[in-house]
């Protein structure tokens, strides 16, 4: 339900606001491809926390449709700023569709890795949902993670 | 008629993007005056006057739902009409803000047209 | 009425008061049609597919082909005309998935987002569209008068009514 839930979210963020029809799901890209990594996390019931990798040729090309520009005419600044709030919205819209009961609140999403040589933060780990797909300049990948609570002996042992 | 009007959003980029729409929606504008947070967006308001706030919710500083209390509370500022443009589409938020004194909200994503549409719905323009 | 018909690939522009363009069978193609109320120009161009760098030596050809070769050439003839770019009303019809109806290549809705992408950039938002689905369409441009007619199916309706002729007073938001 959560992967149904990203991927149709992806889909509905890059389509509305970024005019992009996707090529599909992808893989995901080597360890060593050009891409900017955006994390956020949020509270909710449950929390949890966000990631999105964009390849950087994807995000210039992103940026320049959304804000209705050339390409070439973008600052790295204006690049950033569309590719943080890309995240915030895709994150947004998967939250919504999981936890249409219940109120969350998205963290302020931040540049985590902006080169190869600065990734080195650990990936999500491997329950994380992901979804990747094809943009047409590059690849933009989704992973979410939803924190669960442990049960407590008393909870267990009361039902 | 032109328009002066604020925008609160923490992200710059979503800021451009609804200037854009509200331009091209073929509004004059006279002002546009744009904030980061709710703290910021009093800030602007003790000095000017608008005729629409469009603000994001989820803000770092004082948010969304903090800035329709103090425009609610406010007895010259309640009368600006709010468009709330928030990535939280839960009901529960929803019928929240709208309870605050919101009078339009957006989705996000959202087309520009939809935008278009609630505009002119808040500000009473009849649509084409 | 003079009928000026806009095949595929197309694009014909009016600046007279008899004349009506028309253009057919859209299906996964997209007819996109501009009008300015105010020096009442219009304009209708019927695109094929989304992006000319597929084939760049066509476009060359054919700018009316692609959408990202034949919007900017609609606008620029309209303008041409005396329209304002400002002003001009658009309607898009199309972008359905005719001979592909669980849209496997979804030439139709490429078309479509080829569509709003290039009219963002171009400062343009959609005034009403009729797309999508798995049916052909029919679109009239009357220039006199700006009135715009869709058909679909069996049907046919009026999608934008007469503007105000010109010396009038009163113009719909947007132009």
């Amino acid at each position: 339900m959560i992967r149904a839930a990203l991927a149709s979210a992806v889909g509905d963020v890059l389509e509305s606001m970024f005019f992009l029809d996707t090529l599909g799901e992808a893989g995901e890209p080597p360890a060593g491809a050009d891409t900017v990594k955006v994390h956020l996390s949020f509270e909710g019931d449950p929390p949890g926390c966000f990631e999105m990798r964009l390849a950087r040729r994807a995000a210039n090309a992103i940026a320049a449709d959304f804000l209705g520009e050339d390409a070439g005419s973008l600052t790295p600044r204006q690049s950033t700023d569309v590719t943080l709030e890309l995240a915030n919205m895709i994150c947004g819209a998967v939250l919504s569709r999981i936890e249409s009961s219940a109120t969350f609140r998205l963290g302020a999403p931040r540049v985590v890795a902006d080169s190869v040589a600065d990734d080195t933060r650990e990936p999500l780990p491997e329950e994380a949902t992901r979804y990747t797909v094809e943009t047409g300049s590059g690849t933009l990948t989704a992973s979410i993670r939803m924190e669960t609570r442990t049960c407590t002996a008393t909870e267990k042992y009361a039902s | 008629m032109a328009y002066r009007v604020l925008i609160t959003d923490d992200s710059p980029a979503m800021r451009s993007f609804v200037r854009r729409v509200i331009e091209l929606s073929g509004f004059e504008l006279s002002a546009c005056f744009e904030a980061g947070d709710g703290a910021e967006a009093m800030d602007v308001l003790k000095k000017e006057w608008v005729d629409a706030i469009l603000t994001d919710i989820n803000m770092p500083g004082v948010d969304g739902e903090e800035l329709l209390r103090r425009l609610a509370a406010d007895e010259l500022l309640c009368g600006i009409p709010a468009i709330v443009i928030s990535t939280d589409a839960t009901q529960n938020r929803i019928a929240r803000l709208l309870a605050l004194g919101a009078r339009g909200y957006v989705t996000k994503p959202f087309r520009p047209e939809t935008l278009r549409a609630e505009l002119e719905r808040t500000l009473g323009v009849p649509c084409d | 009425m003079e009928q000026i018909i806009v095949g595929m690939a197309d694009c014909k522009v009016g600046h007279l008061a008899g004349q009506v363009l028309a253009t057919y069978a859209l299906g996964s193609c997209i007819g996109l049609s501009v009008y300015d109320p105010k020096a009442a120009v219009g304009g209708l161009l019927h695109y094929m597919l989304p992006d000319s760098t597929i084939d760049p030596a066509r476009s060359l050809l054919n700018p009316y082909m692609f959408a990202d070769t034949g919007i900017p050439k609609l606008l620029e003839q309209v303008c041409g005309q005396g329209a304002s770019r400002r002003r001009l009303v658009a309607h898009a019809a199309g972008g359905a998935s005719i001979m592909d109806p669980q849209a496997i290549f979804d030439i139709g809705k490429r078309n479509y987002l080829a569509l709003r992408k290039i009219l963002w950039k171009a400062g343009i938002l959609l005034a009403g569209e009729a797309v999508g689905g798995a049916n052909a369409r029919t679109v009239r441009l009357e220039i006199g008068s700006g009135r715009l007619w869709l058909q679909e199916g069996n049907g046919q309706k009026e999608l934008v009514p007469s503007f105000p002729q010109k010396g009038g007073t009163t113009w719909p938001t947007g132009s």
